[in-house]
Parts: C-alpha cells; structure tokens; sequence
C-alpha cells in the first residue's frame, strides 16, 4: 500500500509543476502585474514591483524567483487592497472551507440515503420522485436556484408575515446577533445552492452502483444464507457500492475549491470564488497566481486522493 | 402494517407542523406591521419618528473593505475604511459639517490663530478628553502626529503639515503650531482632521506605527471601538471613555457587501438596516422599499466627466473640444442618468467641486456658457477647417471626427452615459465608434490612462485637496518619465495659460513659490478656472450624488450625508426604534 501511495504521489509532483509553469506563462503573458501602480502617487512604485518580480529578466528566471518566494511564502501584496496574499487567501480559504464542509456533509448524507432508498425499491413511487427530482436538480443552474431560494426563502416570508428579520440570511456567513443559530441562518441558502447539483448528481452514481452490487452473486448467497435484509443492504451491499462515489466524491471536492465563484457572489460570502472575481476584475496578478496555483493543488491533491481511496477500497487496484 | 403506521405517523406530524406554522405565521404578522413611509430628500439629516430604543444591534451594508487602517499612510486610501472606522476611532480637532469647519469635542473652543508671520495657532484641549484607556489626549499626541506625518515614510499626503516648523507640546492641554516664517496656512483647520486625526503617542511613539496600525487595533479616542474582522466586517462597539454624546446602539456591524445587487437585496430582505450606495440607476429600486428613507446628496466629493486627450486627434484642437462641449445637453443626459433617483440634479459646471470647506469657497460655474447649440458646433468646426462628409460626419484633411470612448467595464449608469454621448454626438457630426473601448478600471486607471492610451473616457474625479486643480491640468503632471509616469493629468493638455495662474495656487504641489495667502489664491483660481472652461480638457456632466438609505422603523436619529465622514458620521446618536 504504500509504494502505491508513494508513487501516486511522486506522479503528483511533476503535475503540479507543469501545472505551475503552465499558470506562470499564461498569467505573465496576458497581463501586466504593474498597471495598477502606474496611477499611483509614488513615483518609484513601478521600479520597485519590476525589480521584485524580476520583470527584467527572462521568463524562466522570472519563473523560478516566483517559484522559490512561493514556496517560502513569500506572496508579496494584493495590487488592489495592497494587504498580504497569503493572508487573504487563507482568509477566503476558510471561508470557502465552511461552505465544502457542510455542503459535502449535507450531500453525503442525502445522497446515499436517496441512492439506497432508490436502489432498494427500485421503480417505486419515490423512486421515480427521486430520479425526476435529480434531473431537475442537475439541469437547474445555481445562479438560478441561488436567486430564487433567496425570493422565495427570504424575501417572499419577510414581506407575508411582516418579520423584522427574515428567517434565513443571504448575505455573508455571520451578522449582529452571532451564535450557532445565527451562523446557521446564514450557511442555510447558500449550503442549499451548492448541495442541489451535487445531491443530484451524487444520489444518481450511489443508486447505479448500489443497484449494480445488489445483483451481485454474493448478496443473493447472503440472502440465500437467510442474512437480513438490513444487514444485506448496509453492510454487504451499502460498504461495496460506496467504493465508486467515493472516488467521485474526492474529485468533485477538489474542484469545489475553486468552482464557487457564483455562489460566493450571490451570496457575498467572501471565499475563494470571491476572492478570484475581484483579482480577475482588478488586474491583480499577485492574488491570480498563488490562488490559480492553489486551486490547481487542491484538485491533484484531491484527485490523489480518489486514487488513494481507491486502493485503500479495492485490493484490485493497488495489484495492478 | 408497519408502514401504514409511519405514512400515518408522518402524516399527523405534517398536519401538526402545517399548524404550528400558520399559527407562527400569524403571530409574527401581528408582531410586525408596517406604514410603507417613503421620503426623498436632498441633503442634510432627517430624524426619524419612531420610539428610541435603548442598545441593540444593527448591521449596515459597506460597499467596500478597507485597504488597512494606517489612516496616514499610503494604503489608506479608501473612503469607506475612514467612514466606518477612522472616523469613528480618531479624534479630531475639526468637524465639516455643512461645508463650514466646526470644533470637535476634543477641543474647548475655536482655536486661537496668529496670522504671523509666523502663523501660529493655539489649541486648547478639552480637559474631558481621553483615550480608550483613560489616558488623556495631550498636547504630545498632536506633536507626534504631525512628526509622523510629516517625516514618515509611507505616508499617503503631507499637504499643510510640511508648513509646520514647530508644535509646543509645553503644556499638556495646549498644543501650539507654530508654521514655517515664509508659509501661512489658509487651510489649518484641515489639520489633525479630515481623514487623519489625531493619533496617541503613548501607545505608538517608539514602535512601527504602520505595524500596530494598519490591520486594526484595539484602542480609540472616539466613540467606538472598532474590530476589523476581515473580509467579513467591522463591528463597532462603544467606548466607555468618550466624553461627547454616548452612542445609543451596543453593537454596529458594517457588514462588507461589496456586489450592488447584494446590496439592495441585502436591504430589502432587512438584513442591512441601511446602505449607502453608488447612485446606479438600479438604487432608484430602494425607493418603493418598505419603511425607506432615500435620500440623495448632490454635495459629493465624485465629479463625474468627460475626459478628453487633448494629445489624440481630434481632440487636439481646441475647437474641437470646445465644439463637443456645444454637442452635448448636459441637462437632460444627467436626467436619464438620476431622474429615477431625485429629478432635481443639476449637471456641474465646474471641474472644480462645489462643496467642502476647501473647496466651495472657490467653485465657480465657469462651464454654463457650454449648452446644446448646433450652430455654434458648425461655426467652431467650420472655422477650424472641418467640412462634413456625406455621412453627416466631421473631417478634416480626409480624417473624420471619430474616436474611441472608454469607461469601466460592468458599471450601468457608464453604460448608459455612453450611449446617451453617442447618439447626441452623432446628431452634431461626431463618430463614437462602436463597440466602446470599455476596460476594467484597474486596466483604465492602471494602464489606459496614464500611459495616454485612450481617446475619451468617462470616469469620476474625485476631489483634490487643493482647489488649483494643478495636480489633474497643470503640464507637469502630464505622466512622463520626468514624474515616474506618475503624474495624474490624463488629459495631457499643455497650456501655459494655465498653469501660469495654478501653479502658485496649488499647495500639493510642494513647489517653492506656492501662495497660502487666500486672497491672492482666490484671484489665481479664478483665472485658472476662465481658462481651463476655454481648453476645455473634460467636460463636466453630474456630481456623482451620494444616496442615504434606512429603515424608519428600524433605525433613528439625526440621519443624512456629510460628503467627507459619509453617511456615518453622526452614528453614535443613531437609535433602533421600535
């Protein structure tokens, strides 16, 4: 097991390199890191930026000063809130963090429950409830549902009922109040927005794939053997079918890092999605590239991880 | 049976739930209610008639987050990080309330002033007056201040406190400035004011000030205290020690809402109690908001413009600019941009800014002689050797009069100003060319402009501390190598006319024969402003209005804009109301 982990990792490795030059290239070539110091009120701002990004010297050197000040953690400053880098990704990154975390939990949950629930009474009632209910979900943007939730969860009760405040929140991840229930009232919509997709898509894998284990000749030897039926389904049937979503899930969680510029916008949640719109909008290379790199990172990391999960779950594939 | 037994389970607690909601429903519905008042104001405070509760919370929508909160230096430089937190924490020796300078609390009185030479002025410090930590405001703070200030490095302007030769911190509770012999200060009550304060020495005199400074800090010497979390909000919370009026609220939470959407949704679902937003047309939507006051302040420190190259053809004839000027109805552009918003607004005739201590004293409408008048735009055109083609378009020496605009790209009521040029332009035989040369504005003020890659922009310019101007007209701020490309003149205009009278006016500048004495600066302006309305560099179009917005029936007391501390500035005597 651990020379399949550690030459996964060491694949790794290399990957992110290229990944890192690839993002270095096309971000240098396509915008100027001073622009913004051209309308400054201090005259060596410019001389000064070139000379620390190395802007005089060719590419591969401008490279590799870039690389060994980002590997210390030397990230310089934001070109727009002149405030450190690495402090405002880790700042958004936690942000970030909390809405993946419940958003993952909440989905997990949900998902499997509906994936078995399908799987077990296949072509049931809420079975086809569920499956037209996934379609739904997939095909429904989160901008859209994101909009919509707020209407009809925030404004539409505020307004029927003449609350003071609205049941749910749609700005930010805390208000005045603070506490648990403050801070739940504001994960709310935005946890919702993102769990839509992924229940949707998840429940669909967990169902084909517990179905598929539930033909299997070893659950009908077990029911033969008289196990019972919630025995069958969770510990023989469940444990198997949860190999494949598994996977899928580390991969989706890799790429939620930095896919939720929309819901971070809707509901000015100030995470990496964030954090990335106003750098874009604002021509700031300095937050660009660590938070490119970062976003990179965390996808290969977490796709190492499926492959990891993976071996770990299947015997098969650490043999081959 | 089983699941007959759940479905019917499930169904009974479904029955209950409906209940319990409806009848949770009702009961919030008696506790709410609402009168649906509306007012739309143009400056000053509007109280509100609700009854004043006592403490309480209340959020507040910020449009923008703080840069740091090193007011003096050079990072400092956002509007909202003083309104939401500077100014709440500082002390200062004046308040501009109304356009006049009135002495704070912190002072015992109206300063005493020498008119020298040397100017001296003597301050006398209130004997109330303390930090957060019980220690009095001295004398020393104010020397420390104006040595941070004026020999830091870093620092964001030294405008006035480089004329200062000298404080006497003698007397703990009489600061004394003393100014250099050959300078007098027209403008000391801009001192330890503004956006600066004062700052205290006994806690930062001998550390990094920027270091303890610029991510927030713990101590205040005004009525808040304030706690910067980033990236999240700044929460105020009172300051047992203030000596002026107590706040009335326990917490104030400026919660960073950055998107304009956000922002009105945010307010009209009652998660903000009140916005201070950009004037978009959309804002207008705040208006028919339940329990909404809208006000809007024309008394802003934005101007709002055309921007011309005068380097780039065709803007490098005078007639030219001076032609565009005659093309344009100013008045009934600034009415499709704000009529939604107050129908009262006036398009500016002056680059200079009609508001503001130091600046109303020398506004002039030196630009009400341009209004729409295509006969003057053939006489001007015509004379300058132009002929129209058969397009209806100007040209000269086969070239037509077209040219690229530019403003920043995701901003509607730009959008619109575009189009409202372009068509009225091309009525007067002027090209626009489509699609605009629209730029995002860290592109646009980063690049475009000052390297002089553009042909006509819209953009607000935002008020200097000098009323000269010199610093956006003057040739030597025309971004060059000699400046660092530093220089803020985009509009690259040369004139000797010009900077003759401005130059000695404008005190930013720094240089040698620079003139405080008001009278003679008057004149200077005055001069400078009848010729800058004939080159005709920019034209002005609207004083970007500041929009107030609160709940009435959340949120009360004296309630309104002061174009330099916003909309905030009076929050310690702000309430929640019941």
């Amino acid at each position: 097991m651990a020379t399949y982990v550690g030459r996964r990792l060491l694949y790794s490795i290399p990957v992110i390199l290229v990944a890192s030059i690839l993002l270095f290239v096309f971000v240098r070539e396509t915008t100027d890191p001073t622009a913004r110091l051209r309308a400054s009120r201090d005259t060596h701002a410019v001389a000064r930026e070139r000379a620390r990004l190395h802007l005089d010297d060719p590419l591969p050197n401008q490279y590799w000063h870039w690389l060994s000040d980002f590997a210390r953690g030397k990230w310089g400053d934001s070109a727009i809130t002149h405030r450190s880098v690495a402090s405002d990704i880790k700042r958004a990154m936690r942000n970030t963090l909390q809405l993946i975390l419940w958003g993952i939990l909440i989905s997990a949950v949900v998902a499997i429950a509906i994936g078995v629930y399908s799987a077990v009474r296949q072509y049931s009632a809420l079975d086809y409830t569920f499956t037209g209910l996934s379609f739904i979900g997939l095909s429904m943007p989160p901008f859209w549902f994101g909009i919509i939730a707020i209407e009809l969860l925030v404004y539409q009760p505020k307004h029927l009922f003449n609350l003071h405040d609205p049941i749910v929140y749609s700005i930010g991840l805390h208000g005045a109040g603070g506490g648990v229930l403050d801070y739940a009232r504001h994960l709310a919509l935005p946890v919702a927005t993102l769990c839509v997709q992924i229940i949707a898509s998840w429940s669909r894998y967990q169902r084909a794939s517990m179905l598929d284990v539930m033909s299997a000749d070893y659950i009908r030897t077990a029911r033969a053997k008289g196990v019972p039926r919630r025995k069958v389904i969770f510990k023989h049937g469940l444990r198997n079918a949860l190999v494949p979503l598994v996977t899928v899930m580390a991969i989706d969680i890799g790429y939620l890092f930095g896919g939720l510029i929309i819901t971070e916008k809707i509901f000015s949640i100030p995470g990496m999605g964030n954090l990335f719109f106003t750098a874009l909008d604002g021509g700031d290379t300095n937050v660009l590239l660590p938070w490119l790199i970062i976003v990179a990172t965390s996808i290969i990391v977490f796709n190492l991880l499926a492959d990891v999960l993976l071996g770990v779950l299947d015997p098969r594939v650490r043999v081959s | 049976m089983t699941p007959n037994v759940t479905h019917h389970g499930t169904r009974s607690w479904v029955t209950r739930a409906i209940v319990v909601l409806a009848v949770l429903g009702l009961a919030l519905a008696a506790c709410g209610g609402s009168s649906g008042t509306k007012s739309t104001k143009s400056g000053g405070t509007t109280k509100s008639n609700g009854k004043a509760l006592t403490g309480g919370a209340v959020t507040i929508a910020a449009e923008q987050e703080l840069d740091c909160a090193d007011w003096i230096a050079s990072c400092a430089g956002s509007s909202w990080g003083t309104w939401t937190l500077g100014a709440q924490t500082l002390p200062r020796a004046f308040e501009q309330v109304g356009g006049k300078y009135i002495p704070s609390v912190l002072l015992a009185g109206e300063p005493t002033l020498k008119t020298g030479p040397p100017q001296v002025v003597t301050y006398k410090i209130n004997p109330n007056a303390v930090w957060s930590d019980g220690q009095p405001i001295t004398a020393h703070d104010f020397k420390y201040t104006w040595d941070q200030i004026a020999t830091g490095s870093g620092i964001y302007d030294r405008t006035n406190y480089k004329n200062i030769e000298s404080i006497d911190d003698s007397k703990p509770d009489t600061p004394v400035v003393t100014f250099k012999a050959d300078q007098s200060d027209a403008a000391w009550r801009d001192l330890f004011g503004g956006f600066y304060g004062v700052l205290p020495s006994h806690l930062l005199e001998g550390k990094d000030r920027s270091a303890l400074m610029k991510d927030g800090y713990d101590w205040s010497g005004g009525p808040w205290i304030g706690k910067w979390n980033k990236g999240t909000d700044i929460t105020l919370t009172p300051n047992p020690k203030w000596w002026g009026d107590k706040p009335k609220l326990d917490k104030v939470v400026f919660k960073f809402t950055t998107d304009t959407a956000s922002e009105a949704q945010a307010y009209k679902t009652g998660q903000v109690v009140a916005a201070y937003p950009q004037p978009q047309i959309e804002s207008a939507e705040l208006k028919t908001a339940r329990d909404t006051s809208f006000v809007v302040s024309v008394k802003t420190t934005s101007l709002e413009g055309i921007w011309m190259n005068a380097q780039h053809f065709p803007f490098d004839s005078k007639a030219v600019r001076q032609a565009i000027a005659y093309s344009l109805d100013r008045q009934a552009i600034v009415k499709q941009l704000f009529g939604p918003l107050d129908p009262t607004i006036k398009a500016s005739q002056s680059l200079n800014f009609d508001f503001g201590a130091p600046s109303a004293a020398y506004y002039r409408p030196t630009f009400d002689k341009y209004h729409k008048d295509l006969k003057m735009v053939n006489k001007l055109m015509t004379g300058d050797g132009w002929k129209k083609g058969s397009d209806g378009i100007w040209a000269k020496g086969g070239k037509p009069a077209s040219f690229k605009l530019a403003t920043t790209t995701g901003n509607h009521r730009r959008d619109l100003t575009e189009q409202l040029l372009q068509s009225e332009l091309k009525d007067a035989g002027f090209q626009v060319q489509s699609p605009f040369d629209n730029a995002k504005s860290g592109t646009l003020f980063g690049d475009k402009l000052p390297k002089g890659d553009f042909d006509a922009a819209i953009y607000a310019e935002v008020a200097t501390l000098d009323p000269g101007l010199c610093l956006l007209f003057c040739s030597e701020n025309i971004p060059s190598e000699a400046n660092g490309s530093s220089g803020q003149n985009w509009t690259r205009l040369t004139s000797a006319a010009l900077d003759k009278p401005w130059r000695p006016a404008d005190v930013t500048l720094g240089a040698a024969d620079v003139t405080l004495n008001k009278d003679k600066r008057d004149s200077l302006i005055r001069e400078g402003e009848k010729v800058l309305a004939d080159e005709v560099p920019a034209i002005p179009i609207d004083p970007l209005p500041n929009i107030v917005v609160w709940n009435n029936k959340a949120l009360g007391g004296p309630i309104g804009d002061n174009p330099t501390y916003g909309m905030f500035w009076n929050i310690n005597k702000w309430y929640r109301t019941g």
